[in-house]
């Protein structure tokens, strides 16, 4: 089985941000800054992990006309574990996170690589393909969240990188940004592959 | 807090699409034609406003009583879709043009992020059952509104001039940006 | 067919207890830690070395001071003793919402007050206001403005450079989350004042009681040392005409002199509960120059706030001509005076005992 293929395919060919444009809401409402993008690609990571992984082992129990259902209440409750165990031991990410820590079991990401993926394919490969795409979408979210953060409020990752004489392009931290910079980022990702040799 | 700035709130100085970044899949996805934008929105509207209502009630006469807050979630997003589940059953006997031309993206209101948010947005306010339902009410004819326009400008968009790259999703997003500018005036409507 | 569904039904209901049963596991696992959590984040040794600079934690406060102030203040979250590492008390935190509004709804502040009633620092708990403009409220430089000022002062935000001690500048483009930040300080500076430092009104008006009548004469005319009965005959007059007369007195000097009057009366309206009983002092230029509260019910900290300088202030001075209104904001003429705030029906009834002391006077005493 080659690992590296299915790795790989989650994070660059069907990149869920840039190939797929999944998971928009988060995208743009969390990446006011680059650790705020990143916490919310390990979080909705850690869930698309779990949730490939029981899907994939319960692939064989679970009818086939209550598969919806049924996967949406698996990735509920990993997702309802991950809101607790932040709320508990990452307090400041969970409250920039806010609403959109319950918000993950709607990004269509994970719906939707439970039922074209981990369905269909035994377990190591669905680890795989959720490292994958979970990391796809985090390095995804990180980039989205330091050009925000960068342009919007002169630092990155918290650190002042640009001094005080900056002025900060404030519209970039507030929602129309994250449309703009999210837009710019992927046709400047579709020159990009248009370039590259097929 | 009164009814009509909650109603206003939602619908145009929090614009549920265009400022809280809710709802934004079927905002993109659905926005190419106008009247197709339209009956999506009715249909959300239809979603939201019953899904608010029912969940509220769950919310205080079960999970609250028994101590389960924690199944908030899990019980939010069940009754969503089994409510969308119906909503189909119902569009396909009644009018089956609306559910043909919708399509696809009927059983995705139940991974409309606004529908779950605005649930749970209407708890975390601490509304009472009436504010729930103007908020809810608020939110989805912000929503429609946010849509309309937008594939309103998208329609137009298929016979501008775009750059290469930024053809399709980028110019949208970038479209979409523009609007959230507009809509960043209403916050000087104080109410 | 029928089975099917109900086949159906059966294995998505136990998925979804399966489910329940982990999560509640979940939950026990980690309930107790949110708690601790919550706590940390606005209690721990972090938030009290911001609001008092040296603190490292917090101790309650005396229930019935807090019981008493939420059913006063509306606004009023918490309040607690704030302790250095060696357990000595370094001064007060009171927490609180704001009482306008800013951009996106109440703010939600830690107010630290030394034991001397200086702020000494703030933490914000809870914040709704817009990135990079609203939230600079959290900015030192910002908060800076603040530490220093003392708790009997009520902050004014203006917008040119602040040129009195009791002025805050507002922030460049967030006009409203100033506004709402420095409410919610007002708010806990009153407090502090009304209810927390050792002192405060409650404590103010009995001891009055206890005045000597050479005290009391002073208070009520300049001079004043004692007090001597008028003609009882007028006395039984004035008493037949108007029923809320309690007493008339001449004030003399310690020299025999007659320097004033000292009318005792009750209030007109009724305040917030019942009337009040005071004493106003007339110099022989009939103009008031003491009043005195003998007697009231209202609410501590709040109603009682009549009996403070800095109401009853407002009628000192004046002419015993007038009969005295009161209004909401900003007296302009001299029959004006603004109200306590939150205590209209007090200030109303107060007023109306002044007004009745001083027609009395037009009408039975002045020449």
């Amino acid at each position: 089985m080659d690992y590296l293929k299915i790795f790989k395919n989650g994070l660059v060919d069907e990149n869920p941000t840039f190939a797929q444009l999944l998971g928009m809401c988060p995208t743009l409402a969390v990446t006011t800054s680059a650790i705020n993008g990143m916490g919310m690609g390990l979080a909705t990571t850690t869930v698309l992990i779990g949730s490939n992984l029981a899907i994939s082992l319960l692939r064989k129990v679970i009818p086939d006309k209550i598969r919806i259902p049924a996967f949406v209440v698996v990735i509920a409750t990993f997702v309802t574990i991950i809101d607790m165990f932040m709320h508990a031991y990452a307090f400041d990410l969970y409250k920039s996170l806010g609403l959109f820590i319950p918000l993950i079991v709607v990004n269509c990401l994970i719906l939707g690589r439970a039922e074209a993926y981990a369905s269909k394919n035994s377990i190591v490969p669905s680890i795989v393909d959720a490292v994958g795409m979970g990391l796809g979408f985090t390095i995804a979210l990180t980039v989205l969240g330091a050009i925000r953060e960068i342009l919007g409020a002169g630092s990155i990752f918290g650190f002042n990188m640009l001094g005080e004489a900056f002025k900060p392009v404030l519209v970039m931290i507030l929602p129309p940004g994250a449309f703009l910079a999210l837009g710019l980022l992927i046709g400047l990702v579709n020159v990009i592959s248009k370039k590259k040799p097929a | 807090m009164g009814l009509f700035s909650i109603f206003m709130g939602a619908a145009l100085v929090n614009n549920y699409v265009l400022s809280k970044f809710l709802g934004i899949c079927p905002f993109l996805g659905v926005s190419k034609k106008v009247d197709t934008s339209l009956g999506m929105g009715i249909a959300v509207t239809f979603v939201m406003t019953l899904a608010s209502i029912i969940t509220y009630l769950v919310q205080v006469a079960v999970l609250e009583r028994l101590g389960l807050q924690y199944l908030q979630t899990i019980a939010f997003i069940l009754v969503i879709a089994a409510l969308v589940q119906f909503v189909e059953m119902f569009l396909k006997k009644s009018s089956p043009s609306l559910y043909e031309a919708l399509g696809v993206y009927l059983p995705l209101i139940t991974t409309n992020c606004a529908v779950l948010g605005l649930a749970i947005i209407n708890i975390q306010e601490g509304y009472n059952l009436l504010e729930t339902i103007v908020n809810s009410l608020g939110a989805a004819i912000g929503f429609t509104v946010a849509i309309v326009l937008f594939a309103g400008i998208r329609e137009r968009l298929e016979t501008a001039d775009v750059p290469e790259a930024l053809k399709g999703f980028p110019i949208a997003l970038i479209t979409a940006g523009l609007m959230s500018i507009a809509f960043l005036g209403f916050s000087g409507l104080s109410l | 067919m029928k089975n099917e569904i109900v086949r159906l039904g059966i294995i998505l209901f136990l998925i979804t207890a399966i489910a329940a049963g982990i999560l509640a596991v979940s939950n026990d696992i980690t309930a107790e830690i949110i708690v601790k959590t919550e706590e940390e984040a606005s209690s721990g040794p972090e938030v009290a070395g911001a609001v008092i600079p040296g603190a490292v934690k917090f101790e309650a406060l005396d229930a019935e001071i807090i019981s008493k102030i939420a059913a006063a203040n509306e606004k009023f979250v918490d309040a607690k003793i704030v302790l250095d590492s060696a357990g000595k008390q370094l001064g007060y935190a009171i927490r609180t919402l704001s009482v306008v509004p800013g951009y996106g709804g109440d703010m939600e502040l830690y107010v630290g007050l030394s034991m001397d009633g200086k702020l000494e620092g703030i933490k914000v708990l809870a914040l709704q206001e817009t990135p990079g403009l609203g939230t600079n409220v959290e900015k030192k430089s910002f908060q800076d403005q603040f530490v220093g000022k003392t708790s009997d002062m009520v902050l004014q935000v203006v917008k040119v450079p602040s040129s009195n001690e009791n002025e805050i500048n507002a922030l460049a483009g967030a006009t409203f989350s100033t506004l709402s930040f420095t409410s919610a300080v007002n708010n806990a500076m009153s407090i502090y004042e009304n209810f927390i430092k050792q002192g405060s009104d409650a404590s103010e008006i009995e001891a009055e009681k206890e005045l000597t009548e050479a005290e009391m004469a002073a208070l009520l005319v300049p001079n004043g040392f004692s007090f001597e009965a008028v003609d009882s005959a007028l006395l039984e007059t004035i008493k037949l005409t108007n029923e809320k007369f309690i007493n008339l007195q001449m004030v003399k000097d310690e020299a025999g002199n007659h320097v004033g009057y000292a009318i005792s009366t009750l209030s007109q309206s009724k305040g917030y509960n019942g009337d009040m009983e005071i004493t106003v002092g007339i110099d022989l230029s009939d103009l008031i120059t003491g009043i005195m509260v003998d007697k009231t019910n209202e609410t501590p900290g709040l109603g009682t706030k009549v009996g403070e300088k800095e109401f009853k202030g407002q009628f000192i001075g004046k002419e015993s001509s007038n009969q005295f209104k009161i209004v909401l904001n900003n007296a302009f003429s001299d029959e004006e005076i603004d109200t306590v705030a939150g205590a209209t029906m007090s200030s109303n009834s107060f007023t109306s005992a002044v007004n009745n002391a001083l027609s009395i006077y037009a009408e039975f005493i002045k020449k």
